[in-house]
């Protein structure tokens, strides 16, 4: 009988093990509209980078937002409140995305002139006479190289980037004796970011040496400067060829996220000028977190700063400031690439008449 | 700067549109627990029904009444069990199949509690150069997909590797001197990776723990109905861990946050650190059943609990269960 009664204690114990972490891995929120509240304030509390740099009183915006959160309410209401909640952040990388709505502040380029028209640059500039390469849509305009890229998001290859600079990089002369490009005009405007590789890869091919660019700090505690030290980040020369021809970058508050950490790239080397309107900003790297109703959103992690020690949050000014006239807009005429031309045009003259 | 993803258009474009609404029915919602169906459809002996106390009663010890019909029939087996003396010298080769059961919570970045289903592949080699000692290697990998508990989506793929090394000594035969008792140490190996495939910048989420510990084993060789079997059990709980998280506020280590270095075995041991019970606590023990084919190999059947929990830098729990079907090969 003693030998049952071990048994039966070991079956016991088998069955006892076999489901014992129940009692200590569980959700650390119910799926109530309090829970779900107190999990996004706290989460953002701990994680996102930009409080103190942005001067909110995190606190106080529970305050104001926690008592219009009951259990029961509406599950739209319950967004609501955490949008408005959110939207303090004014942050263009913090989103709440439920099934029927996707909250955020687009303020960094609704407050601000356009300064683009792709209709203007398609019918007017671009023409019929234009090449599409990968992403890129891109030809001469006035023997300087015209390349526009809508998104980072749209991938594309070390061979197309060695392609496109080798062919507007031609500043030789033919049979004839002619010269073919005089510069490169790059338009990111309107480009809302995606991929830093993609950043990488095309600005590696205007870089004359190996540079510091930037800075970046990670959160490394819950409190809200307990950042890590500053982590230096480089640009390599990359590819067969570097573009050291002149280069003007085009601009405007549109230009956010990737987009955003290319100008600023794009702004160290000696060859490059980036005209137009100053980027929307997005400077800290976006993570993603969910709650526990099942919606999910994400806020900015990081911090990153240029090598004077800028932050880049709130957007990287030109170096030349221009905006789209309406004189211009009504003309179809896009001032800040008029202007792009005849900088490039006013520098290759500079060059070849000190050359002669 | 590597494989990160910054945009505005992503998200907008993400096509995980909110969970709970596609899918209404969570796996096990609110009061409606495994354990609680299963008992409320027990009857209850009259002498034990209005009892407070009774073991027997809803919500009591309720489950232990219907476990009886499994309790005599393990009984019979029991008795008509023999001690026996197994073979007590062997190396073998052992391989098998099964499945897994894995749950986690992960603060870094969920406060849910994710489960799933995976598949596991084992394989190692077990040892005895005599009756006085226990050697075994043993490598686990395990590949699943889980989801957050309330939600029926498979937002996670999940890797697990676990490797084990353990060496135990035969301290002193217990029970009439049919059960054997083994104890030593063990170094235990486990990575995992969860894929959070919904997730840009912090999709990848990597933990290792490699931890010192002691073990032990209690073996059980028996003969039923002719046939030789072996059942054993064995545990293990680590006393000093090498564990290596991702730092606070990426998923990226702490030692490898910067692009520019290039001394990997340096930074690998920087992102970790050396820790204790006072955050780190993980157990493990395994059931299992052996029985001897003629030729001497055998078929093992064994169940394996396994619980790690470590607070640094934000809480990760982990558990699995895992049942695995194999054979072992002497050579």
């Amino acid at each position: 009988m003693k030998l049952v009664n071990g048994f039966l204690i070991v079956l016991v114990s088998l069955l006892a093990f076999a489901s014992c972490e129940e009692a200590f891995i569980r959700d650390e929120y119910n799926d109530n509209a309090v829970d779900v509240f107190n999990s996004m304030w706290t989460t953002v509390d701990e994680n996102y980078s930009f409080f103190d740099f942005k001067g909110i009183d995190w606190d106080a915006v529970y305050e104001a937002n926690r008592p219009r959160v009951q259990d029961g309410m509406r599950r739209d209401s319950l967004f609501n409140v955490l949008a408005d909640m959110l939207f303090v952040l004014r942050d263009g990388h913090v989103n709440l995305q439920a099934g029927f709505d996707l909250s955020r502040n687009w303020d960094w380029y609704l407050d601000f002139p356009q300064n683009f028209d792709f209709t203007t640059i398609e019918r007017n500039y671009l023409a019929d006479d234009y090449d599409i390469t990968g992403p890129f849509l891109h030809r001469a305009i006035d023997s300087v190289g015209y390349i526009y890229y809508e998104s980072f998001e749209d991938d594309f290859s070390e061979s197309i980037a060695d392609y496109l600079v080798t062919l507007y990089a031609s500043r030789v002369t033919g049979d004839d004796d002619t010269l073919i490009f005089k510069g490169l005009i790059i338009d990111v405007r309107d480009n809302g970011g995606g991929s830093l590789d993609n950043v990488n890869t095309l600005a590696s091919r205007f870089a004359d040496e190996r540079r510091h660019i930037q800075n970046w700090q990670y959160k490394d505690g819950p409190g809200h400067n307990d950042f890590t030290d500053p982590v230096k980040k480089y640009i390599e020369p990359g590819g067969a060829f570097q573009y050291n021809g002149p280069v003007v970058v085009l601009a405007n508050r549109s230009c956010y996220s990737a987009t955003n950490f290319f100008v600023q790239i794009m702004k160290n080397f000696p060859n490059v000028v980036v005209m137009g309107d100053s980027t929307g900003g997005g400077g800290g790297l976006p993570i993603n977190r969910e709650l526990p109703n099942g919606w999910t959103y994400r806020f900015s992690s990081t911090v990153t700063t240029t090598v004077a020690g800028e932050n880049i949050e709130d957007g990287v000014a030109p170096d030349v400031r221009v905006d789209i006239t309406d004189e211009d807009r009504e003309a179809g005429r896009d001032t800040i690439l008029e202007e792009a031309l005849k900088l490039i045009g006013q520098v290759f003259d500079e060059q070849v008449n000190g050359g002669a | 700067m590597n494989n990160r993803s910054l945009s505005i258009k992503s998200f907008t474009e993400y096509s995980g549109i909110d969970r709970r609404e596609k899918s209404p029915l969570p796996l096990f919602s609110k009061g409606e627990g495994i354990d609680e169906h299963f008992f409320s459809r027990t009857k209850t002996l009259d002498i034990f029904k209005n009892g407070r106390n009774s073991p027997f009663r809803k919500g009591g010890w309720g489950g232990v009444k219907n476990l009886v019909p499994y309790c005599l029939l393990i009984a019979f087996l029991i008795l008509s069990i023999n001690p026996t003396q197994a073979q007590e010298k062997f190396r073998s080769f052992n391989i098998g199949f099964g499945y897994t059961l894995p749950k986690f919570f992960d603060r870094s970045f969920s406060s849910l509690r994710y489960q799933g289903h995976a598949a596991s592949v084992v394989g190692g080699f077990h040892f005895r150069k005599d009756s006085s000692t226990l050697e075994h290697i043993d490598l686990r990998f395990d590949y699943g997909q889980m989801s957050a508990f309330a939600f029926e989506f498979a937002d996670v793929n999940s890797f697990r590797i676990e490797g084990n090394y353990s060496y135990k000594k035969r301290i002193r035969d217990i029970w009439q001197n049919r059960l054997q008792w083994f104890v030593g140490g063990s170094i235990n190996t486990l990575y995992t990776l969860w894929d959070f495939s919904n997730f840009s910048n912090n999709s990848f989420n990597t933990s290792l723990y490699i931890s010192l510990s002691p073990a032990t084993s209690l073996v059980y060789p028996f003969k039923l109905w002719n046939r030789q079997f072996r059942a054993s059990y064995s545990a293990y709980l680590p006393l000093l861990t090498f564990a290596v998280r991702p730092s606070y506020g990426t998923t990226r280590l702490p030692g490898f946050l910067d692009d520019e270095r290039d001394e990997p075995l340096a930074q690998f041991f920087e992102s970790g650190s050396i820790t204790s019970f006072n955050k780190f606590f993980r157990y493990s023990n395994t059931w299992s059943l052996e029985y001897f084919l003629s030729n001497r190999n055998r078929l093992r059947l064994s169940y394996e609990w396994n619980y790690v929990r470590y607070s640094e830098p934000r809480l990760v729990q982990a558990a699995s269960h895992n049942i695995v079907f194999g054979t072992m090969f002497n050579f």
